[in-house]
């Protein structure tokens, strides 16, 4: 992992985003680094209207060209790095085929939505040998700084973990309130509504559960701060709190105990529990126990309160500051491919992640505690 | 008025919590009807042997760990012809009077999520033991009292380590009817030093934190600054005894906090049996 100190000389790196019909969040991210350059947006001519419009939204924002076939542009614009941000399932296809022709991968959450399509993705980033990274917040100052005390020595060795990553969003609906009679609520169809307040999450044809979409954060916290493998993982998840959620079978909450190598436990509660449960976006904590010492860190810290007459509703009360966490993400990346380095979280770490959500969730079918592979 | 002997409370807490208690006086055993115990220096048999029928007794949890102590309490107080309640002072905190207060309210919707952290340093228990049920027994009752049910699938593991000098974790799961959920970290330190706790209950429609990390003032003396825990004081014990006075007053039945207890020294059982198989069971409660 990189040191904090930047790594802004060198070559700058071409930048093709491919589709921005989710978040842009991450390829905005990425040129907050003045390495990274973005050169050009492109997806599939057979992806539906509303994605070619989202597309050419982004492309104009930036002044760049939009371009309908992603191998074309990747080869025409001498891209260096590929940005994936599109529906869920189609995340490992782009990166993929990004990789085949030697461009390195920046991809969004999560890295796939089947096991056997992140497996092609793992073993295409091996053999081509570009550099992978899967887009997170293990750089977040609070969390910097954990690991910066457990690195030091601070709190003796890793004992416990425990994670708390509750995001107060609404998904359309409460859970409860749709009318009998009334269809249930179409997952894709939710997404392309709420993207205009950005509170769409996980989008794509699939729906998909909180810990699948939002897992890979306090699980890359998790992997960063111990730097060990989990074993056994039992769960529970429901849908509590939306009705989108209950219509389409997936949590918005879930509860994750989980052993890993040396003994050590940890546990992470998860979920998109309303927007009435926080007035500044929910609670991301992380409680360290260690041999000689224990951490208790807010994520959100520093931050600054702001208040005023006729306040929006939901506009956060407590503004982080100083969060570097996209800047040292794209320097982290920047860095590996400088110096054929490894990355903040890589597609094995990725692979390892969406295991145990997988796990997570059969356990939580089944209510029995899971045991996870070994890796080779 | 209602008389009160109030045993295992000593100065200064006994006479700031009897300042702040309304329509009660103090009393010995002989003359109360109220008859308080939080000290553990006789059996329930001795206890009782003074006991007045018509009485109504009330005991802490921490007299009754362990259901063999319970049921002789109860058989004490069946043969001294007085009322018994069990009280978990735990449950009397103005914070989780406050929590409850908000899920009565309906403001919170239904309890989907019950999550607590406690760090307990080394006075109470033994160590080479590692005496998990016990030290979570009020944490145990706070929860299913909140979620008003008990779990009906219960999960338990621990961290493994050699060195006795070591904290050890134990992080007890379970899942309550209504998919709602609970999960509790216990960390016993083997030294001395500050506690750390944090509950998080989330409803349906709202939510309810309290957490030492807030609930610290900061103390600049030196080099490094030190969090002050800010404490609830004696309200705890206030809110007790003024609801088991008023209770009285109004001839209500605490007959139920003794099912209650069952109900939590049952479920410390499970975990006991779930930390030896390492299986998740499903309770049939």
């Amino acid at each position: 992992m990189s040191e904090p100190e930047g790594s802004s000389v060198g070559r700058k790196f071409r930048c093709a985003v491919l589709s921005a019909v989710k978040h842009d969040y991450v390829a905005r991210g990425v040129v907050s680094h003045p390495r990274f350059e973005l050169v050009v947006v492109a997806d599939d001519s057979g992806v539906p209207p509303w994605a070619h419009e989202r597309n050419q939204e982004f492309a104009d924002a930036f002044q760049i060209p939009y371009v309908r076939d992603v191998e074309q542009a990747l080869r025409d614009y001498a891209v260096d790095v590929a940005i994936v941000s599109p529906e869920g399932e189609r995340h490992c296809d782009l990166s993929i085929r990004a990789a085949r022709l030697g461009v390195h991968v920046i991809q969004d959450k999560p890295v796939g939505t089947r096991l056997a399509d992140v497996d092609r993705l793992v073993e295409t980033i091996e053999h081509t040998g570009v550099k992978f990274l899967m887009w997170n917040r293990n750089f977040i100052p609070a969390i910097q700084q954990a690991r910066q005390d457990i690195a030091d020595d601070s709190i003796g060795s890793v004992v416990s973990v425990h994670l708390e990553f509750y995001f107060a969003k609404d998904a359309g609906v409460p859970k409860g309130t749709r009318r009998p009679g009334y269809p249930p609520v179409d997952w894709l169809a939710h997404q392309l509504a709420s993207h205009v307040d950005g509170s769409d999450g996980g989008l794509g044809r699939e729906p998909m559960g909180e810990l699948a979409i939002e897992g890979i954060y306090p699980l890359g916290y998790l992997r960063m701060l111990t730097g060990r493998d989990v074993r056994r993982v039992f769960a529970r998840a429901a849908s509590q709190f939306h009705q989108l959620n209950a219509d389409n079978q997936v949590e918005d909450l879930a509860t994750v105990t989980l052993e890993l190598d040396g003994g050590i436990v940890a546990s992470l509660a998860i979920g998109r529990i309303g927007a009435a449960s926080h007035p500044s976006g929910g609670v991301i904590n992380a409680r360290i126990v260690g041999s000689r010492g224990a951490l208790v860190i807010d994520e959100s810290r520093p931050s600054v309160g702001v208040y005023y007459r006729n306040q929006p509703a939901k506009e956060f009360r407590e503004r982080r500051v100083a969060n570097e966490n996209d800047f040292l993400l794209a320097d982290d990346f920047a860095r590996a491919i400088d110096h054929d380095g490894a990355t903040a979280l890589d597609v094995h770490a990725s692979r390892d992640i969406f295991l145990i959500c997988e796990a997570a969730l059969e356990s939580a079918r089944t209510g029995q505690a899971i045991e996870l592979p070994s890796n080779p | 008025m209602q008389r009160m002997a109030l045993i295992g409370v000593d100065e200064p807490l006994r006479g700031a919590v009897f300042s702040r208690l309304h329509r009660v006086v103090p009393a010995s055993v002989a003359e109360a009807n109220l008859v308080v115990v939080a000290s553990a220096t006789q059996s329930a048999s001795e206890r009782l042997s003074s006991a007045r029928s018509g009485q109504s007794w009330l005991v802490t949890s921490e007299l009754c760990e362990q259901p063999d102590l319970l049921k002789e309490w109860e058989a004490a107080a069946r043969a001294a012809q007085v009322t018994l309640a069990v009280a978990n002072l735990e449950r009397f905190r103005p914070s989780r009077q406050l929590i409850r207060q908000q899920l009565d309210s309906g403001r919170l919707g239904t309890p989907v999520l019950i999550r607590s952290h406690r760090w307990i340093t080394s006075a109470r228990f033994d160590f080479q033991a590692r005496e998990w049920p016990l030290a979570c027994l009020q944490d145990l009752d706070v929860a299913t009292w909140l979620m008003s049910s008990q779990p009906t699938t219960l999960f338990a593991t621990t961290s493994q380590t050699t060195d006795t000098k070591s904290p050890t974790t134990c992080v007890v799961h379970a899942g309550f009817s209504g998919d709602a959920m609970a999960q509790w970290d216990f960390t016993l330190w083997p030294n001395s030093g500050e506690p750390y706790e944090s509950l998080t209950v989330l409803g349906s429609s709202g939510a309810a934190y309290s957490d030492d990390h807030d609930n610290r003032q900061l103390r600049f003396r030196g080099d490094q600054a030190e969090a002050v825990t800010a404490s609830e004081g004696c309200r705890p014990w206030v809110n007790l005894l003024q609801q088991f006075v008023d209770a009285a007053e109004a001839q209500s039945d605490w007959s139920k906090s003794v099912s209650d207890w069952h109900g939590t020294l049952a479920l410390s059982e499970s975990i006991r049996q779930v930390l030896r198989s390492r299986q998740a069971v499903k309770e049939d409660r």
